[in-house]
């Protein structure tokens, strides 16, 4: 055999880069269009956007069909993109009442001020494969989008506010204050600082939007089933358009500059009796795009890291941050896919001096017989 | 590619710091700046900008024309004033900080990286032979000992000071000097200097 | 400006569809503060900084860090060699090379002697190199004390404290089991007689290069957001007890198939036929030179 052709590894490299592309253009299927993948995989494109922490819904299609459909590898395009692009400032923080509401739900009262906006959701879906999917004609598409407007009757108009139901609980001292942050409002910024135990909020908060949602749901789900105690009802779940408000640079006005989709929940938990009588605690989350499993988890694993003993894995709040990121895990998962031949050579030589030691061991106690 | 000339002179600045801060005593060179229009401490001002901007904070410590000086390195890197004992970089002007730097930063045991780093300008950091060295240098970076000053222009405890500052290793400040020539020197914390008697 | 319009000016000007870049990728913002926290870390051999990590085109846990510090100090005239395992052709080494040659236009070498800068994963080069010169190595994991603490609160305080104790215990545990330390690679070490630290999975072999040498060694972890270093001249001292000595990998007095050296780190590689091994120098680039042409 002979000594291995390292030098060729380039070529090899190129190939199998351009073996991928050709596994996504091969066969006869029209080439998907990026405005298609961003209407009709719409959640798909707004948990890439969540994860890949950059709100740019053609970019995030863009990304999808690049990756060929891996999430992992979407948001992983879209965080380097992000990286290339010049950071001019931080928008204004604007309360979430400023939201331009499409849905809009509580579990902890069967009606609130405001009424509960189902908005479009599938939670009531009877999951069964619709096998009229497989016609993808545009005649289809326009049948069943003109009996949808025709079967729904005329509508009121959506109400001009929706008080929040964490701010009515907290009108009759029912919830537990949270402490600002002494320093004169700037916040921890991930994206720039690393971050070091103990944690900020805002520092967990940002880590946990830009998570990944299968983390986020696992560990929370664990609190759930009782890996913890966090006993959730969600006080409200709001999905709609924030604006996103700036300050000019020269003439220091504020302005708004578009608006931005998010999903945002707001879970009442637990009891405490700490802090001046009994009062619920609350978990915030709040992610781009639509995406409720990842907001909801998120609200859950906000309030478990607060609790103060690390008892379980999602209380403990360096365990959580440091595994969620998606593009760091996906990265170091895949890392172990890289020659590590070197390193093994190494743990080669220990194992066979151990194993050495161990076989004239063994001869001596013999030999004693 | 988009080589800006300033940023490109901060990496070259940079590189030479480096190698300066891994081989404390030793005198190392920044790239001539262009001869048009060259204020006094145009040395330190390219230093300074390989390092500050709006992220770090500032405290510039001297009276013959600090307050210059201090305005021109906020212009360049839009840094941050702050306080002596607050500031990430502390600039002694003149060489003298009449022991203002005692005030500075020396970092917590388990983050010592938080300290402040002291940049001395001083008048010349070329070594006549017939001069008697001042302090001996050994420790990280250095191969056995090497012998220094007196360093013209710095004020005649500051390294002294230094001494003092540095005294519960890992804590301690890390000083750079340089003069309007562009030569460049440090001492890091991890240094140990050694006063000479005469 | 919707996305086409924006992607036909990309193409309108008769480059390639590429993103316009600073030199050397990184914008300034994020090379200060690369560059500040390098100097304190050489300041404190040894000792982890914490800095804002930047993400790249590259993966995470594929050199992020060795990147960022080699594109925040690199200069145009500086001659890169950019190594894998010791070869200058692995996947990883050729990927990182051509991102930095794209973004800087540096030239890229394989010999050791002719480089100015060095970024590697898992070796050191054989041929000793000298104060001319930097070694920019890839890390994985930073913290030696992991092996025996998952919390990065609680090793840091141990790092505060020098209380190594646990570290130690690990190390006679495995003399208890075994009779030998068993750590193979990430072996640790203890720098400036202060910190413990870990050299990257590097083998036993390329320890004894840290120690008072000549060069400047940096180590960047991207994923986990830590830069150190070894200055020149600096003791680097393996944990060992006085009767259970640190030793480098045993070759056995094997001999590199290709070139015949008999006092490098051998590769093991398996002959598919007969199953037997061959033993080939890591050092690609060393083994190149060795070799009559």
């Amino acid at each position: 055999m002979g000594y291995v052709a390292v030098k060729g590894g380039i070529d090899a490299i190129e190939n199998a880069c351009k073996a991928f592309l050709f596994e996504r253009m091969k066969g006869t299927t029209a080439p998907l269009g990026v405005d298609q993948i961003r209407d009709q995989l719409f959640l798909l494109v707004d948990r890439v956007m969540g994860e890949g922490s950059l709100y740019a819904p053609d970019l995030a299609a863009m990304a999808v069909k690049q990756a060929a459909g891996d999430t992992l590898e979407a948001a992983f395009l879209l965080r380097a993109y992000r990286t290339t692009r010049p950071r001019l400032g931080y928008s204004v923080a604007q309360p979430s009442t400023q939201m331009r509401i499409v849905r809009r739900i509580s579990a902890a009262f069967k009606d609130v001020p405001g009424g509960q906006v189902l908005g479009s959701t599938n939670d009531y879906t009877l999951r069964l494969l619709n096998f009229e999917m497989t016609d993808s004609s545009k005649f289809r598409k326009i049948k069943l989008v003109n009996e949808i407007l025709r079967s729904t009757g005329s509508t009121e108009p959506l109400p001009d506010s929706f008080p929040r139901v964490i701010d009515i609980l907290r009108k009759e001292n029912l919830i537990v204050e949270t402490k600002r942050p002494a320093r004169d409002g700037a916040t921890f910024d991930v994206t720039k600082d690393s971050l070091l135990f103990p944690a900020p909020r805002s520092a967990a908060l940002q880590s946990m939007a830009r998570g990944e949602t299968g983390g986020l749901l696992l560990l929370a789900y664990s609190n759930m089933r009782g890996y913890g105690n966090i006993h959730p009802t969600i006080g409200e779940l709001r999905v709609g358009y924030m604006p996103l408000r700036v300050r000019h640079p020269v003439s220091g006005e504020i302005y708004t500059a578009g608006e931005v989709k998010v999903t945002e929940a707001e879970i009442l938990a637990k009891f405490t009796e700490k802090t001046g009588g009994p009062r619920f605690t609350v978990g915030y989350g709040l992610c781009f795009g639509h995406n409720e499993v990842k907001a909801i988890s998120m609200a859950i694993l906000d309030r478990s890291i607060q609790t103060g003993t690390a008892a379980t894995p999602s209380e403990d709040a360096e365990f959580v941050l440091s595994h969620i990121d998606g593009i760091e895990s996906m990265g170091f998962c895949n890392h172990w896919k890289l020659p590590h031949y070197v390193d093994f050579q190494s743990d080669l030589d220990r194992l066979r001096r151990a194993k050495d030691i161990y076989e004239s061991q063994r001869m001596d106690q013999q030999k004693k017989r | 590619m988009q080589i800006s000339n300033t940023d490109m002179m901060a990496q070259r600045a940079f590189r030479r710091l480096l190698q300066a801060m891994s081989r404390p005593g030793r005198v190392y060179a920044l790239p001539p700046a262009p001869s048009t229009g060259r204020e006094p401490w145009w040395a330190m001002l390219q230093l300074l900008e390989s390092l500050l901007d709006h992220e770090v904070s500032v405290a510039v410590i001297g009276t013959n024309g600090s307050g210059e000086l201090q305005s021109r390195i906020a212009e360049r890197t839009r840094c941050r004033a702050a306080d002596v004992g607050q500031a990430d970089f502390l600039i002694v002007a003149d060489g003298d900080s009449t022991g203002e730097i005692l005030r500075a930063k020396r970092g917590t045991h388990q983050y010592p990286d938080t300290s402040a780093t002291v940049v001395f300008r001083v008048q010349s950091l070329l070594f006549p032979e017939d001069r008697q060295p001042t302090i001996a240098l050994t420790g990280p970076g250095i191969r056995e000992e090497i012998l220094l000053g007196p360093i013209e222009g710095l004020g005649p405890r500051e390294t002294e000071h230094l001494k003092e500052m540095n005294s519960d290793f890992p804590l301690g400040v890390d000083a750079v000097f340089i003069d309007d020539a562009g030569r460049l020197l440090c001492i890091p914390r991890s240094t140990n200097v050694r006063i000479m008697e005469h | 400006m919707s996305l086409k319009e924006w992607i036909s000016r990309k193409k309108g000007n008769g480059h390639p569809d590429r993103l316009d870049y600073n030199f050397a990728f990184l914008d300034e913002v994020s090379k200060r503060e690369i560059r500040r926290k390098t100097l304190k870390a050489v300041a404190i051999p040894g000792y982890q900084v914490p800095f804002g990590s930047r993400e790249l085109p590259v993966a995470r846990g594929w050199g992020t860090g060795g990147i960022q510090i080699t594109l925040s100090i690199i200069l145009p005239e500086d001659i890169l060699k950019v190594i894998d395992q010791g070869c200058d052709g692995s996947v990883n080494a050729v990927n990182i090379k051509r991102f930095v040659n794209v973004v800087t236009g540096v030239k890229i070498t394989t010999d050791t002697r002719e480089a100015t800068l060095i970024q590697t994963r898992h070796r050191i080069p054989e041929e000793p190199m000298t104060d001319k010169q930097i070694l920019v190595l890839q890390v994985p994991y930073p913290e030696a004390l992991r092996e025996v603490e998952p919390s990065e609160a609680v090793t840091r305080r141990m790092h505060a404290e020098a209380d190594y104790s646990r570290m130690w215990l690990f190390l006679y545990e495995d003399i208890v089991k075994f009779d030998e330390i068993t750590i193979g690679y990430r072996y640790p070490v203890t720098v400036n007689g202060r910190y413990i630290m870990d050299p990257s999975p590097i083998p036993r072999w390329d320890i004894p290069k840290l120690h008072m040498a000549d060069t400047l060694f940096l180590f960047g972890a991207g994923r986990e957001k830590r830069i150190y270093a070894i200055p020149p001249h600096t003791p680097v001292v393996p944990l060992e007890f006085e009767d259970y000595r640190f030793r480098v990998e045993d070759f056995k007095g094997r001999a590199c198939e290709r070139c015949g050296a008999t006092d490098t780190y051998l590769d093991e590689i398996i002959d598919d036929v007969s199953g037997s091994r061959l033993w080939f120098c890591s050092d690609t680039g060393y083994c190149d030179r060795r070799c009559p042409r």
